[in-house]
Formats: structure tokens, sequence, C-alpha cells
């Protein structure tokens, strides 16, 4: 009897792998443009706005480029990672506690990581805000290649 | 005696215990004084799961007790009465026998707005705009927060939308209570 059924790992995995796939094609280009719907119909970026493109253009390896996106896109990235291995931890069925809530419980109780996350959060919200008020467009919009935004940035950096 | 026709149910007989005279069929039956008390044959029995999830048991109630006094259990530990189907939590047991025995009146339940792991709004929204699965995982639905980022990418962010009043009506609903993993606009 395992805390999750057989079913359900198998679901978790399956649902990795989507994952994994639809970041590969995402980044790859393949897939058309995503249009945050925060930056799109709320008119605001949230922090990791941008983060799509940086890490396109970190591996492609133009990393002024990158950091140029999102300079805080590693962290947003280590965070969807755990949020991945948490997926499999649980596909591979282990029990609760799973990694994720291990990291957001160690950061919960930890006052400085804490401190550090907020001032990350809240100094990346007013950085791609007033971005976002200067240039007209999102940082994220437009993950495609093609895309105008990513021309447009691309001529920033 | 009674068998052979030698006694009659309303013979008289002296019940030594109680200091008085009894009919036979009264003492035969237990009643008028409870000379016989019946056995108890519904006593629920136990199994629970180890470590390995491996059944042990059968045990009493009580020495299910002694188990959980002495360690072996905890209140956590998955149960299951003998010949049954459904596993639960021993702490469900023992609240289900604390009811019995007050008569199921006196142990109030606990309140359907209790949630020890209930998340504030500042970590709600301060992880939700950091990572939207991580946001979703405070309350245990990070694979659902998966779905909605996967959800929001194959329909250009439109899905998202939807995503955000799912993420406000599980933050408002499990404030209240725990919430499932699957669970969509959940209400209060």
């Amino acid at each position: 009897m395992g805390v999750f059924s057989s079913q359900l790992r198998f679901g978790y995995l399956a649902l990795a792998a989507a994952i994994c796939t639809v970041a590969f094609l995402s980044l790859a280009g393949v897939l058309p443009a995503y249009h945050c719907p925060f930056a799109t119909f709320l008119e605001f970026s949230c922090p990791m706005c941008g983060t799509t493109r940086a890490w396109v253009q970190f591996f492609q390896g133009d990393i002024a480029g990158a950091f140029s996106c999102n300079p805080l896109f590693m962290l947003w990235g280590w965070w969807c990672l755990v949020a991945l291995a948490d997926l499999v931890q649980k596909g591979l069925g282990a029990g609760h506690p799973t990694i994720g809530e291990r990291c957001i419980i160690a950061v919960g109780r930890n006052k400085l990581l804490c401190a550090i996350q907020i001032v990350c959060f809240a100094s990346m919200l007013v950085y791609v805000n007033v971005r976002l008020a200067n240039t007209g467009a999102p940082m994220s919009e437009g993950s495609g290649r093609n895309s105008p935004v990513r021309e447009s940035v691309t001529d920033n950096t | 005696m009674k068998q052979e026709g030698k006694l009659g149910g309303q013979t008289q007989v002296l019940d030594e215990a109680a200091k008085r005279l009894t009919t036979l069929d009264q003492l035969l039956n237990g009643a008028g004084g409870g000379v016989f008390p019946a056995p108890q044959l519904n006593v629920k029995r136990y199994f629970y799961a180890d470590l390995n999830n491996t059944p042990i048991g059968p045990f009493s109630p009580e020495e299910l007790q002694q188990n959980l006094v002495a360690g072996t259990i905890r209140a956590e530990t998955q149960v299951i009465e003998e010949g049954g189907t459904a596993w639960q939590p021993y702490s469900n047991l023992i609240m289900q026998r604390l009811s019995a025995s007050t008569g199921g009146a006196a142990v109030p339940p606990p309140p359907p707005s209790s949630n020890p792991k209930e998340v504030s709004l500042g970590y709600a929204i301060l992880w939700f705009l950091c990572c939207v699965p991580i946001g979703f995982m405070q309350w245990g639905q990070a694979a659902k927060g998966w779905v909605w980022v996967l959800i929001a990418i194959v329909t250009s962010g439109i899905g998202g939308l939807v995503g955000i009043v799912d993420y406000w009506m599980c933050f408002s609903a499990q404030q209240k209570r725990k919430l499932g993993e699957w669970e969509f606009f959940p209400r209060n």
C-alpha cells in the first residue's frame, strides 16, 4: 500500500514527461508564441517575466542577453526545477513531505532566505514593470524565435 | 438435566451468587440478575499497516492503544477493521470510540474551518508569482499547478487567466479546510 496509487504515480510521471516536452519545444521555438496572461490581460508583469526568453538565450550562449531578459532567471528556474523534481519524486512513489514541500518549508522557516526571496521578488516586480511601462511590451511576450518582442529585446542587448 | 426432562423451565433454583431463588429459564438466559453475562462476540478487531505497509494484527482497540503508548503505531498510522475494506488513520478510530463512549454528544466534531497549515495571503501571492506550481504546492496541489502551466502555454496564456481564478478560489478555500490534490475551483 503506497502513499500514491500506481495509476496516480503513472499520471505524475506522464505529466512530468509532458512538461519536459513542452519546455523543450518552447525553448526550441517550435510552439506558438506564449502570451503571459498577467502582461497581456492584466497589464502588469510578474517577477518571472522574461524567464523563458532568458533561458532560450542562455542555451544559445548569450549570457548577457539572458540576464538582460530577467536577471533572476536562474532563481525562478531553480524553483521550476524543484517543482518538477517534486512531481517526479511523487511519480517514483515517495511520500510526504516531498522535495518541494521540504524546500518551501525550509525557506519559510529561514528568515534570511525568506527575506532574500521577498527582496528578489519585489525588486523584480518593480524592474519588469518599469521596463513594461518604458517599452510598452512585456518582456516575456513571445517565446518563439521570430516574435517581435524577442527581436526588440535582442536589439536592446 | 433440563434437556433430560428432570427439571422444568419454571423450576426454582438457588442462585448462590445473588443469594436468591430464581427460575431455571432466567438463570440460563441470564435474565433477572445477569448471572451469565453475554460473551462479547461483537468486539471489533483491527489491523494496522507497518512501515512496509504490511498489515499487522488483528488487535482489539485496547491493544492498539497499548501499541500507541509503546510507540509502535502513531495517530496517523493506517488501520483497517477485520473484514473491512477501507483503511483509515488511527486518529479517526480514536475519535469514533471517544464519540461512541460519550454517546456521540460530548465530543464536538472538529470545526469545518480548521486547517492548521493555512497559507497566508502574502505567501500565496509571493509563491504564485515566483513559480505557479510551487504556489499550488503550498496546499498540496503541485501537480495541478503544472497542469495549469501547460494549459496556459497551450492556450497562449488565455487558460492562465482561468488558472488565476482557480488559484484564488483554492487560496480562499484552504483557509477553511484542507483541499484535495485535484480539487478544481473549490467552494468554501
